[in-house]
């Protein structure tokens, strides 16, 4: 016996006591798992996300394009940019040795030095150029079968590339894809990615050339860079830019520790005319993205997780030590009858804590790493199909980013939980007197108990016996109880948690103005300036039709902002909300005067969507609405959707910053009512003056009722969804002098599983600036913010089961315990005649008891904390719907009584055996 | 009539070197309404006999008839169930369930066999153990006497064949000791209750019809007790 003899006993006693030690290390070791988890988890995971996101579309973080030496001297005079590099397009030239017919040039682009990083550009053989006359050529020029070799020589004269209508015979020829439409004679310069059409009645391609020639000799053979365009023209090829044009295209890397919050906005200014690319995968993954949210929803999960551990590992420590109080009491008394001192006990519950603390650290931390691992290599093919980035993130490896900061955040947190969680108890037996401690709980109560012959006429001896336990002596099953109802909570408050997770991620990133139901439609393709002349979007809805891989296609249309009605058609909750959000701007309470003054407008906008008549007949039906006047096409019907919310990003006052972020659900935007008539006016271009329209109110609809079409309708205005007809006389009211047109048509499109480039091509298009054709994919490979809510739901799965082993060990450990405990009281009864079955039965009734019991305490305490949540989130960020899930409230339950009972019995099973006359004898731990 | 008896009853624990022989060859038997005292040093195999003989420890080898019952030869269920309704129990240390009152501690074997409450009995009982003012008292708020008085209560309410009596003074004082013992005395000779009683008082073992002496586990002395002049105090 070394040292301390305190700490002497306290180790024998943990060697008796071995699974009872095993149970707390176990849970030790799950908490520091969890913590290592949490940090380290979520630092790899950003890591590993910023990786994906590099080899998408580059390393770079801004690019600007066109821009020129002026420009790029302010943007390198900004403290936040850390690096910039230049490159320049030198135009297309043909490409002698192309073996495909259709692709005979090359594209010709100068890079400065860092670019080849920056772009991911990957040599498969040979080098990068080193100088202005080395150039590496694409990998697809090869594959098609281009007789080129590293060493050959290219002799190029570049010259820009156009096409000239020659079809008299034909008015216009379309290209939708390129948004390029060509009347006979026009001639239009065409972008790189456009094909080689080749000799054709139509049209005839023009090279215009730029003078720039240069003898190119090839030293290497790059991979295919992921911007080249398969049905381009050409093929890509690099050379180094060392003589920077008059204008060329800026790519920049910033200091994102140092990124103030409007430094897009800077940047934008600087580009002025100038096209400006964000690299928003790279952005947002460290937060900075022009929606910088991404790391707040990081940072508010980080916090979730965080209380959540800490709170399921303080009870599971506590109640391990609570539970043993009895046991480490006596001997605490012992020692204390002979001379300890109240500080010694204290340091009895402290060392056993830590000493368990020290061997737990190394081993969660490995743990933690380990499952990091796993759930990375299972984690990574979702991330994958979420982002739309599979093959990307196929290729590229998960790597754990461990950093001395998060290990010594993850120690910290996992010392202060066990120093918290062992102070109560410690505290607690370092008051307690010697002989209370060896006597242990003894009854001192005078109270009388009087026999139940009710209780024994329903239940039995069994019953009276559960019941009577139950109810004299409540502290023998106080920890079973609270540690079911630590689960209960965990899994009610974590539910919770988790949908308030996911609303705060879906209102601060999904915020969207127009958002299908991904389940009925796989795509929209939006128009953004069709014009009367509806022939290119003519061509490309038949174009989409016909496609195989197309199951059906729905046209609807929309026009936001579009009509005004009168101040007082809003509601004065809609009014109120709007008088919050400005004083937030204002940084004080505006009196009534001072905010009408602000908003001397007696006019608010709204906005008006047509669908085809079955969506509108179901929604009529869902909303109880008039679905004969919506759908009238005589009639001017409106159905009104009548909820919607705004908040401080969707409600802003130019120039200025709220004092903080809030949202505002508005259960009634209007006081409308069904039948009702609402006046709109709306602009007509052709007129030159507002044009009144009267539309009736068929209905009253709830985004609930709406969802199954439509699940989110952004904006802070009101939405009226109208009929065809009726949006084609608002079209035509709304015309401008010139044609254009406030009403633009969408397609809705479902995809029926056949394999198709349409969605490649309709992207590709998308991407094209200028070409007014928006893709939205509404599946699972949907937007960043989808991403991160699929990824937030696979992470919060994975805490739920990782924190439930805890409480199932605090359970487990709890009934052992009890069961333990009432050894030497079921050998009496087994001496007694009670058989085994009775028991059970016993056990079953006292689970019953300890059931309740968990139910209410976990009722009360969930209550609370999800009313803290809920107060706390409604006081930092507005009066957000945060649901409870009934469902998951009531499987929680469940699971817990389940849990409860399976473990009484296992435990009732393994200690039931054994000799009746030592179980009595013997003193039990 | 014989209500017990054993054959060639033997217990050992442990094997090899550290093999204990607790009870070697022991054979008896005892007459219904009989009362018998168990006497021994300690270490003697007493309590081991007693155990077996009530069923809640198993001989290594020999049997054990209780009415004609060999009671070794019953599952663990029906062992129970025998146990309940033919022998009552008495420890030293009384072990009372904690959590039920007296009442609740006296009629727990009757009521485990599914029977209806007798209120009659149970007062009754209550009223002749002298504990009627004490009777919706838990265990711990009672003092040793009172306790074991509820546990001779729950060992006779049964009506068992025999009740088996493990230093049931033990752990009480002079007075309380006789106390115990002349309410067990009394089952005895009004209820003829058959009464195996271990005791390491002579004066306790000498009130009995019966004296069995044990030594290592053997019965060395089995004899007839005649007293002149009633009880010894």
């Amino acid at each position: 016996m070394k040292g301390n003899v305190i700490f002497y006993v306290t180790r024998q006693y943990m060697k008796k006591n071995k699974r009872r030690t095993l149970t707390m290390f176990a849970g030790i070791v799950c908490m520091v798992l969890l913590m290592t988890c949490v940090f380290v988890g979520r630092d790899t995971g950003i890591a590993y996300l910023e990786e994906v996101a590099s080899l998408k579309d580059g390393k770079w973080h801004v690019s600007m394009y066109g821009v020129t030496q002026k420009e790029r001297e302010e943007v390198e005079q900004l403290s936040y940019v850390k690096e910039t590099a230049a490159s320049a397009a030198y135009g297309c030239t043909v490409f002698e040795q192309s073996a495909n017919k259709e692709r005979p040039y090359l594209n010709v682009k100068g890079y400065g030095e860092p670019c080849f990083d920056w772009m991911n550009i990957r040599v498969l053989e040979g080098r990068l150029p080193e100088s202005e006359t080395e150039l590496i050529v694409s990998q697809s020029a090869l594959e098609d079968g281009a007789a080129l070799a590293v060493g050959d020589t290219v002799e190029a004269a570049f010259f820009e590339r156009s096409v000239t209508g020659t079809d008299s015979q034909m008015e216009k020829t379309v290209f939708p894809f390129y948004e390029l439409t060509l009347a006979y004679g026009e001639t239009k310069a065409v972008p790189e990615s456009f094909p080689y059409f080749g000799e054709n009645e139509s049209f005839r391609e023009n090279k215009e050339y730029t003078g720039q020639k240069g003898t190119y000799k090839v030293v290497g053979i790059m991979e295919t860079p992921s911007y080249e365009d398969a049905g381009a023209a050409g093929y890509t090829a690099l050379t180094v830019l060392k003589n920077v044009p008059e204008t060329f295209n800026l790519s920049m890397l910033l200091t994102l520790d140092q990124l103030p919050p409007m430094y897009f906005m800077e940047l934008r200014e600087i580009a002025g005319d100038h096209e400006i690319d964000f690299n928003n995968y790279m952005l947002s993954f460290s937060g900075n993205s022009s929606d910088s949210t991404f790391n707040a929803a990081a940072r508010y999960m980080t916090v979730f997780f965080i209380v959540l551990i800490i709170a399921c590992s303080l009870l599971l420590i506590y109640n391990v030590f609570n539970m043993s109080f009895q046991e480490r009491s006596r001997y605490l008394g012992m020692l204390c009858s002979v001379g300890a001192t109240g500080r010694q006990k204290r340091s009895s519950i402290f060392y056993e804590a830590f000493s368990l603390l020290i061997f737990a650290l190394p081993v969660g931390i490995l743990l933690g790493i380990a499952v990091i691992y796993a759930a990375m290599a299972k984690l990574r093919p979702m991330i994958g199909v979420f982002m739309g980035l599979e093959e990307i993130v196929e290729a590229c490896p998960a790597g754990i980013k461990i950093s001395p900061e998060n290990i010594v955040l993850t120690v910290a947190f996992s010392v202060v939980t066990v120093v918290i969680s062992a102070w109560l108890p410690a505290r607690k037996i370092g008051k307690i007197g010697p002989v209370e401690c060896i006597r242990g709980n003894v009854e001192k109560r005078s109270r009388q108990y009087r026999i139940s012959p009710k209780v024994i006429r329903i239940a039995g001896a069994e019953g009276m016996l559960a019941k009577n336990t139950m109810a004299r002596r409540g502290k023998k099953t106080k920890s079973a109880a609270a540690a079911a109802g630590v689960f209960m909570v965990l899994m009610v408050v974590t539910a919770f948690g988790s949908s308030a997770v996911h609303r705060i991620i879906s209102v601060k990133l999904m915020r969207s103005d127009f958002t299908t139901n991904p389940e009925l439609y796989d795509y929209m393709v939006y128009n953004s300036y069709t014009g009367e002349d509806r022939t290119q979007f003519e061509a490309l809805k038949q174009e989409i039709t016909g496609d195989p891989g197309v199951e059906r296609v729905l046209e609807w249309s929309d026009a936001m902002f579009a009509g005004q009605v009168s101040k007082t058609v809003y509601s004065q909750e809609y009014w109120d909300a709007c008088h919050d959000i400005y004083d937030l701007y204002y940084h004080r309470k505006l009196s009534e005067e001072e905010y009408r003054d602000l908003t001397p407008d007696d006019r608010q906008l709204v906005n008006i969507v047509s669908m085809d008549d079955d969506t509108l007949l179901d929604l009529a039906r869902a909303a109880g609405a008039d679905a004969e006047k919506l759908l009238d096409e005589e009639q001017n019907a409106a159905l009104v959707v009548n909820e919607g919310d705004i908040s401080t990003d969707s409600l802003s006052v130019w120039g200025m910053r709220p004092e903080r972020y809030r949202f505002y659900h508005i259960g009634a935007m209007t006081d409308l009512e069904q039948g009702g008539v609402i006046p709109v006016s709306f602009y007509s271009g052709k007129e030159e003056r507002d044009m009144e329209m009267s539309l009736e109110v068929a209905g009253l609809l709830t985004k609930e009722q709406l969802k199954e079409y439509v699940t989110d309708l952004g904006t802070n205005f009101i939405w009226l969804i109208v009929n065809t007809k009726t949006a084609g006389r608002i079209a035509d009211m709304t015309a401008g002098k010139e044609g254009n047109m406030l009403v633009s048509p969408y397609l809705l499109l479902r995809m029926n599983g056949e394999e198709t480039d349409l969605p490649d091509r309709l992207r590709r298009l998308s991407e094209q600036n200028d070409s007014g054709i928006f893709l939205v994919e509404s599946g699972y490979t949907a937007t960043m913010a989808k991403a991160i809510l699929q990824t937030a739901d696979i992470l919060l799965a994975c805490f739920v089961a990782l924190t439930s082993v805890i409480c199932l060990l605090n359970l487990f450990n709890s009934i052992r315990g009890w069961i333990l405990g009432s050894r030497q009281e079921f050998a009496v009864l087994r001496s007694l005649g009670m058989t085994s079955g009775q028991m059970k039965r016993m056990l079953l009734y006292e689970c019953g008891g300890i059931f309740f019991r968990a139910l209410l305490q976990a009722g009360i305490l969930a209550g609370v904390l999800i009313c803290i949540v809920r107060t706390g989130i409604h006081v930092i960020l507005g009066n957000m719907q945060l649901p409870i899930s009934l469902a998951w409230t009531a499987a929680s339950v469940i699971l817990a009584g389940a849990a409860l009972l399976s473990l009484t019995l296992f435990c009732f099973e393994t200690k039931r055996g054994g000799d009746i006359f030592e179980s009595i004898r013997n003193e039990n731990i | 009539m014989e209500i017990l008896r054993c054959e060639n009853l033997s217990k050992v624990y442990g094997t090899g070197d550290a093999c204990v022989k607790a009870l070697d060859d022991v054979s008896f038997s005892v007459e219904a309404g009989e009362f018998v005292s168990i006497v021994g040093p300690s270490g003697s195999g007493k309590s081991t006999l007693l155990h077996i003989l009530g069923g809640v420890d198993k001989p290594t080898e020999g049997k054990v008839f209780i009415g004609g019952t060999d009671i070794h030869a019953l599952n663990e269920n029906k062992l129970a169930v025998f146990r309940r309704r033919q022998i009552g129990l008495i420890y030293q240390f009384y072990n009372l369930l904690p959590v039920l009152n007296v009442d609740e501690n006296i009629v727990l074997p009757h009521l485990l066999d599914g029977r209806r409450l007798d209120r009659e009995r149970l007062d009754r009982i209550v009223e002749s153990l002298g504990l009627t003012e004490r009777r919706n008292n838990l265990p711990g708020q009672l003092s040793g006497g009172q306790q074991q008085r509820v546990s001779i209560g729950r060992a006779l309410f049964n009506h068992p064949a025999i009740v088996l009596a493990d230093e049931p003074t033990g752990n009480l004082d002079r007075k309380n000791g006789a106390e115990i013992v002349r309410l067990l005395k009394e089952a005895n000779r009004s209820q003829k209750q058959t009464l195996l009683l271990i005791t390491h008082d002579e004066s306790i073992a000498l009130q009995a019809d019966r004296m069995l002496c044990l030594e290592d586990g053997r019965i060395i002395r089995d004899e007839r007790i005649r007293l002149t002049g009633g009880d010894v105090q």
